[in-house]
C-alpha cells in the first residue's frame, strides 16, 4: 500500500479535513503544503512557497498527498486554523530559526519573528500543527550543521529574489540550524505515535522519495 | 440529555427581530436549564439553534418559529420547556409541559455529547475563546474552563476549547486542570485519548 496518493477525484473521498502534500521540483529539492477543507467544503492548499509568499489556493494535480494520522477532532480544528491563516494571509519570512514564531488562533496573523527568524515550507507545517499543541517530530533529534550546503543554495535564491538585504545577512547567521525536509514532515504525518523520533522521520522519508512522482516537464 | 426543539409552525407571538429574540429567549431558556448564557456551552448551544433555524426556516419572521429546551427527567420523561409570552416575562412566564413523546412540528437538535460539530461551529467556539483572550480577560476564560460542563460537551468541542486556550496556558491557572479533567472525560467515553496529544 502506497504512502502517497495522487491528487483524484476518487482518492479525495477519503479525505478528511486536513492532510498533507508534496511535490517534487528538482530532482533533490521537494517542496510540501497543507491540504484542508474550507467551511464550504472545498479542498485548498496552504503553502509558504518563498520569503513572504504564503499561497493559498485550490488544490492542485500536481501534488501527492497523505492522510494525516491525527483524530477526527483534531483535523477539523487544524482545518478551521489553516482556513484563518489562509484568509489572513501574513508576510512570513523565510529562514532556518523558527523560534519564537507562532500563530494567532482567531485571526490566523503570525508573531512578529525576530530578525532572520523564518519558516521553510517544511517548518511552516511545523508551525501550523505547534500552534495547537501538536508536535509533529522530535525536533531535539535532528543534527544541527548536517544541511549547510542546502542552506547556502537558499540564502542565494533568496538574493536572487530580492528578499531584504538585512533579513538575508541575519539568516545568513543561522546557517548551520537544523532542517526539516518536506519528505521527513509528509512521511512523519502518516506516523504514529508523535512527536516521531528522527530515525523513523527518515525512513518514512525514504518511502516518500520513491513513491514521489518525478518532476513534471512544463 | 438535554436537547433543542423549535416549533416549525408556531404562530406564538414574541417581540423583538427574528435574531435578537432568538438569543434573549434562548438565553431564559439556558439559564433554565443550568446553562450560563454567557458560557463557552452556551455559545455551542446558539450555533446549533442557528444553524437549525437556518435549515429549516428559511426565511425567518418572528411569528414563524418557537424554541424550546426538551430534555429527559429522572423519571425518563421526555418533557418540553418553551417560554409563554415573551422575554421579559418572569419565571412565571415559563410552562413546564408533560410529553410522553415530541410533538411532529418540533424539528429537534440532539445536545448528546456524541454529537459532531461542523467546521463553522468549531470556529464560533474558536472566537468565543480567542475575544475573551485577545481582550485580557482571563479570569473569564478561567472561569469557564473551571465550571464547564465537559461531560455534556461533544471529543469536538473539548478538543476545541483545550487547543485554543493552549497558547495561553501559562495564564490560564485552571487549563491544566481543564486538560486532565477533559482527558479523564475522554477516557471514560472510550475515545482516542491522542484528541489531547501534546497537551498534557
Amino acid at each position: 500500500l502506497n504512502l502517497l496518493l495522487d491528487i483524484t477525484e476518487e482518492n479525495l473521498k477519503t479525505f478528511s479535513f486536513f492532510a498533507l502534500a508534496i511535490k517534487r521540483v528538482s530532482s533533490d529539492q521537494a517542496h510540501c503544503a497543507l491540504v484542508y477543507q474550507r467551511d464550504s467544503g472545498d479542498l485548498y492548499m496552504l503553502h509558504l512557497a518563498f520569503h513572504h509568499w504564503l499561497i493559498n489556493n485550490p488544490i492542485s494535480p500536481d501534488y501527492q498527498w497523505v492522510k494525516a494520522a491525527l483524530t477526527l477532532s483534531n483535523r477539523k480544528l487544524l482545518a478551521a486554523l489553516c482556513e484563518r491563516i489562509g484568509a489572513r494571509r501574513p508576510r512570513i519570512p523565510y529562514g532556518f530559526e523558527k523560534s519564537g514564531l507562532t500563530f494567532d488562533v482567531k485571526t490566523g496573523a503570525l508573531s512578529q519573528p525576530d530578525l532572520g527568524h523564518g519558516l521553510t515550507c517544511a517548518s511552516f507545517i511545523l508551525a501550523v500543527m505547534k500552534a495547537q499543541g501538536i508536535n509533529l517530530l522530535a525536533e531535539d533529534e535532528w543534527p544541527a550543521g548536517a544541511n549547510q550546503g542546502w542552506q547556502d543554495n537558499m540564502l542565494e535564491l533568496m538574493k536572487e529574489n530580492n528578499a531584504p538585504q538585512d533579513h538575508i545577512e541575519a539568516v545568513r547567521k543561522t546557517v548551520g540550524g537544523r532542517r526539516f525536509r518536506p519528505e521527513e514532515v509528509v512521511g512523519s504525518a502518516t506516523a504514529r505515535p508523535r512527536p516521531v523520533s528522527f530515525g523513523e522521520a527518515n525512513r518514512l522519508a525514504e518511502i516518500v522519495n520513491r513513491e514521489l512522482h518525478p518532476v513534471q516537464a512544463n | 440529555m438535554t436537547s433543542l426543539a423549535i416549533d416549525r409552525n408556531s404562530t406564538n407571538d414574541f417581540h423583538g427581530t427574528p435574531a435578537s429574540m432568538g438569543v434573549n429567549v434562548l438565553d431564559d431558556m439556558l439559564l433554565y436549564s443550568g446553562v450560563l448564557p454567557s458560557s463557552l456551552e452556551a455559545g455551542l448551544v446558539r450555533r446549533q439553534i442557528y444553524d437549525c433555524m437556518a435549515g429549516i426556516v428559511p426565511t425567518l419572521s418572528q411569528h414563524e418559529y418557537h424554541p424550546a429546551v426538551t430534555y429527559w427527567d429522572g423519571e425518563r420523561n421526555f418533557n418540553i420547556l418553551f417560554l409563554k409570552q415573551n422575554r421579559h416575562s418572569d419565571r412565571t412566564g415559563w410552562v413546564d409541559l408533560r410529553k410522553d413523546e415530541p410533538l411532529p412540528n418540533w424539528a429537534e437538535i440532539s445536545m448528546s455529547n456524541r454529537d459532531h460539530l461542523s467546521l463553522s461551529q468549531i470556529g464560533e467556539v474558536m472566537d468565543e475563546i480567542t475575544n475573551s483572550l485577545n481582550a485580557g480577560d482571563f479570569s473569564g476564560v478561567n472561569e469557564s474552563l473551571r465550571h464547564i460542563r465537559i461531560d455534556r460537551m461533544s471529543i469536538d468541542a473539548i478538543v476545541t476549547v483545550a487547543r485554543v486556550s493552549f497558547l495561553a496556558r501559562n495564564d490560564l491557572r485552571n487549563w491544566a486542570d481543564f486538560v486532565q479533567r477533559a482527558r479523564a472525560e475522554i477516557i471514560a467515553r472510550g475515545e482516542e485519548e491522542e484528541n489531547l496529544e501534546g497537551l498534557y
